[in-house]
């Protein structure tokens, strides 16, 4: 997939000097047909669509959020009455000039995005010019006029990127024009406020969208706060994971998979992103009592001696002090106790979080290899989850894991683990127990 | 709790649906306006633009902005009155500050938002020049602000100025203005109506969401490094409560010396974990020879360099754990380093070995002989921050 951050392709040049020419045409034809140009909205708007463009917020799911139409909106709604055309479509030109893309090698998608938000706000605005004045002017109706240059704005991207890529690497129109709903859905707000916006400017002057652009300033300068403590946070859960990897080799990439499994259940049972959110940090970190076990017996090959068991049981308290200490972890303290490691029509009410960890947990331990045996099979595991669904695990944890698995095709298990390595002493094929204090104590046991 | 804060928007947002529909309804009548500012006065009662767990600036003032600048006191007096029921009725129960307290100072800053309009559109004059009615706007804001304050500090409430509280006031009163002046556009001009504070509601509403997510993600980071601070404690490898007391002083020690708000919280990440390696260690109870101070900082500071967004703090961990070979660092980060070194070998001796406070640092200034002018002011700034606590105890 084709990203702007990349160099500018060789074969896109003259997709890209046909549409900037195309786009030149109409914008002079325009001029020349309608001579009235308003200066003043011209360079204030394209100061402020160059501003906006620079506002560009990439959300954690990819989607990328930019205030820019909301800008063209109103440059539409201000030069209706002057360079209906002309105006618009060269406001939207300058929103393709942005700093990232000043260095030589890419400097080409400087004139890509130009032509590519000339043509769409150009359509934008014959949307909206070929809308009459007694739908565009009274206030309830109006607010719908938005929606035809809206529509037309994402449909002419949308076509523009994707005439393009198959330009570039012949990939399907559909994949590209997929996301023409997705997008709508994300400018219509946009192009609300610049529909009244082009109102206030044009009867109260240019003073007025000063004073929306200070929330808007505010609100991507919050955000992308939150954006970056929110990577310091992932940042630091990855450093216990790293902790956790360096004090037992055997569990490289557990607590990862456990939250992509944990993940998976969450969004089988519906739940919503932030729960996801928490879901997965919680995942991440469900072995953190494992950081208070000493390496020794971590690692020991043997059997523990008495003393050096009840050092293990002691850290296992020790361990849920420290989980209840943390919010997205209280709801996991229970599994780990081992106090409602079962599942029963009287834990069934609690957070439902913890039992799909635990089953989550259970099958990346039965399909990886551990000191003590040998990865499953994913036919075992699975099976070996079903069976105990009701007693041991959620019923509901187990059918979405499984549901889930089984859509994506994935396969798991002996054969298809993703780090196989060299072992000292290799481990047995069978064996019993699974992650977890509590396991390893019971294996311990039965040893 | 939850129950009824779900039940009190239920109601909130059946009031604003009706309202919008009676605008639309009756597009003339001021009535219509008035049900949707009181709906959007006890929305906006709940929703506060909060940062750090303090108390927040509540959106409903971007309300009050309109109805001081755009209706007679009578109108505003009503949704007031509708917004202090809601604020008293309504609130979750915060950290500090009753519900009654706070319902009072919103409607204290409502009453002043009033009175401050009112009284510079008087003196000033009319609200037919955009400037001008821009101009009394600001003085409005002011005004609100410094009530606010006033308030606050006479119910010993922490103070809402702090960096993000001014953030929050700047989104507050820009909305607000944009609202009242798309309500009732200038001169008879560029009004929307009752849109006007529909639609100009839609950034506010992004700006406390993007709040509520910052406070989120905010409260889970400190959650983490909470936790991953504890691991060592718990294990028996640090003593506890050691971390916490140290980030503490390293950073009362770091504000003394006037460090810059990044280096302050990259100083706070560095305390905090400054024991982590040892968890990587073999635990020296179960035999073997103890660990090194030194190697502990050298494996703490390695796993946090492996993180693009912890390096700087595994820095600060590094040149506190390697003795003096740092001295021709920049000083910046050498005198947060110093402040960790200080803090940590403070508290071992005072907390640990139960020594007097003054001798402690008496004692660390004698062992850091002819030092550079850096590492006498971390000791000086160590010295004054110790002297205050113990006076702060003996009171």
């Amino acid at each position: 997939m084709l990203t702007m951050m990349d160099t500018f392709p060789k074969r896109l040049r003259g997709f890209t000097a046909a549409t900037c020419a195309i786009a030149s045409l109409i914008v002079l034809g325009a001029a020349i047909a309608n001579p009235h140009m308003a200066w003043t909205p011209l360079w204030v708007l394209a100061l402020l669509a160059v501003a906006s463009e620079h506002q560009r917020v990439r959300l954690p799911n990819g989607v990328v959020v930019s205030p820019g139409f909301m800008v063209g909106m109103t440059a539409i709604v201000v030069f209706r009455e002057s360079a209906w055309l002309a105006g618009p479509m060269l406001v939207g030109a300058v929103m393709g000039i942005n700093q990232r893309h000043l260095a030589p090698t890419t400097r080409g998608w400087i004139a890509f995005n130009a032509a590519n938000f000339a043509l769409g706000s150009g359509a934008a605005a014959c949307a909206f010019a070929l809308l009459p004045k007694p739908i565009v002017e009274p206030l309830p109706l109006g607010i719908i006029a938005v929606l035809p240059a809206a529509i037309a704005v994402v449909v002419v991207e949308a076509l523009f990127v994707a005439i393009s890529f198959w330009v570039e690497d012949r990939t399907a129109l559909r994949t590209s024009l997929s996301a023409v709903v997705p997008a709508l859905l994300q400018i219509l707000p946009f192009a609300f406020v610049g529909l009244f916006l082009g109102r206030l400017y044009r009867d109260l002057g240019w003073p007025i969208v000063l004073l929306l652009v200070v929330p808007i300033l505010l609100v991507r300068g919050v955000f992308t706060s939150y954006l970056e403590l929110r990577a310091t946070n992932e940042a630091t859960m990855r450093l216990l994971i790293r902790a956790l990897e360096s004090k037992d080799a055997y569990t490289a990439g557990h607590a990862e998979r456990v939250a992509a499994y944990a993940r998976y259940i969450g969004e089988e049972l519906g739940m919503t992103p932030w729960r996801l959110e928490r879901l997965r940090s919680a995942a991440l970190m469900h072995d953190i009592g494992k950081l208070v076990v000493p390496n020794q017996l971590l690692n020991k090959p043997g059997k523990l001696t008495a003393q050096e068991f009840a050092i293990v049981r002691r850290h296992e308290h020790v361990t849920v002090e420290m989980l209840q200490h943390i919010d997205f972890l209280r709801p996991i303290a229970p599994v780990v106790s081992g106090e409602h490691s079962q599942f029963s029509d009287a834990t069934a009410k609690g957070s439902i979080e913890a039992f799909a960890i635990a089953v989550a947990d259970a099958y990346d331990a039965m399909t990886s290899t551990r000191s003590y045996r040998r990865a499953l099979t994913q036919e075992v595991a699975l099976e070996e989850l079903r069976s105990k669904s009701g007693t041991q695990f959620h019923p509901q944890c187990v059918d979405a894991l499984t549901r889930a698995i089984v859509r994506r095709g994935e396969r798991h298990g002996a054969g298809f683990e993703v780090d196989t390595e060299e072992w000292d002493v290799a481990p047995p094929i069978a064996g019993l127990g699974s992650a977890g204090l509590g396991d390893l104590a019971e294996g311990l046991e039965r040893a | 709790m939850k129950f009824v804060w779900r039940r009190s928007l239920a109601l909130a947002f059946a009031g604003l649906i009706g309202a919008i529909v009676a605008a639309v309804a009756w597009p003339s009548t001021s009535t219509a306006t008035l049900c949707l500012l009181c709906a959007g006065t006890a929305i906006g009662e709940l929703l506060l633009l909060r940062s750090d767990n303090r108390i927040g600036i509540p959106l409903s003032y971007s309300v009050f902005i309109v109805l001081a600048a755009n209706f007679d006191w009578r109108a505003s007096i009503s949704v007031g009155l509708c917004a202090f029921v809601a604020a008293a009725a309504l609130r979750e129960n915060p950290a500090q500050g009753t519900q009654h307290q706070m319902a009072a100072r919103h409607a204290i800053v409502g009453g002043a938002a009033l009175v401050a309009f009112r009284s510079a559109h008087e003196l000033i004059g009319g609200r037919e020049r955009l400037s001008l009615l821009l101009g009394i706007l600001v003085i409005t804001v002011v005004v609100m602000i410094a009530v606010d304050e006033f308030v606050r500090a006479r119910t010993a409430i922490v103070s809402g100025l702090h960096d993000r509280g001014r953030r929050a006031w700047t989104a507050i009163a820009s909305s607000g203005a944009l609202m009242a002046i798309g309500e009732r556009g200038v001169a008879g001009i560029g009004h929307l109506g009752v849109w006007g504070p529909i639609l100009f509601a839609i950034p506010l509403v992004a700006a406390w969401y993007s709040f509520e997510r910052l406070d989120a993600a905010h409260r889970a980071f400190e959650q983490t490094i909470e936790a991953l601070a504890m691991a060592p404690e718990f294990a028996g490898l640090a003593p506890v409560g050691h971390s916490q007391r140290v980030a503490a002083l390293a950073l009362a020690i770091g504000a003394e010396l006037d460090l810059s708000a990044t280096t302050l919280e990259r100083l706070e990440i560095a305390a905090r974990l400054h024991h982590l390696g040892a968890v990587t260690l073999d635990d020296p109870s179960l035999g073997g020879p103890p660990t090194p101070a030194a190697t502990v900082a050298h494996v703490t500071a390695d796993m946090l360099r492996g993180m693009e967004s912890l390096a700087a703090a595994g820095d600060i961990v590094a040149r506190a754990g390697s003795k003096r070979s740092f001295t021709f660092l920049d000083a910046r980060g050498n005198a947060a380093a110093l402040a960790l070194q200080y803090a940590n070998a403070y508290d071992e001796a005072v907390a640990d070995r139960g020594a007097n406070s003054r001798v402690a640092v008496r004692s660390l200034r004698i062992a850091a002989g002819e030092c550079d002018a850096v590492e006498r002011s971390v000791i000086d700034a160590l010295e004054r921050v110790t002297r205050r606590e113990l006076m702060a105890d003996s009171r």
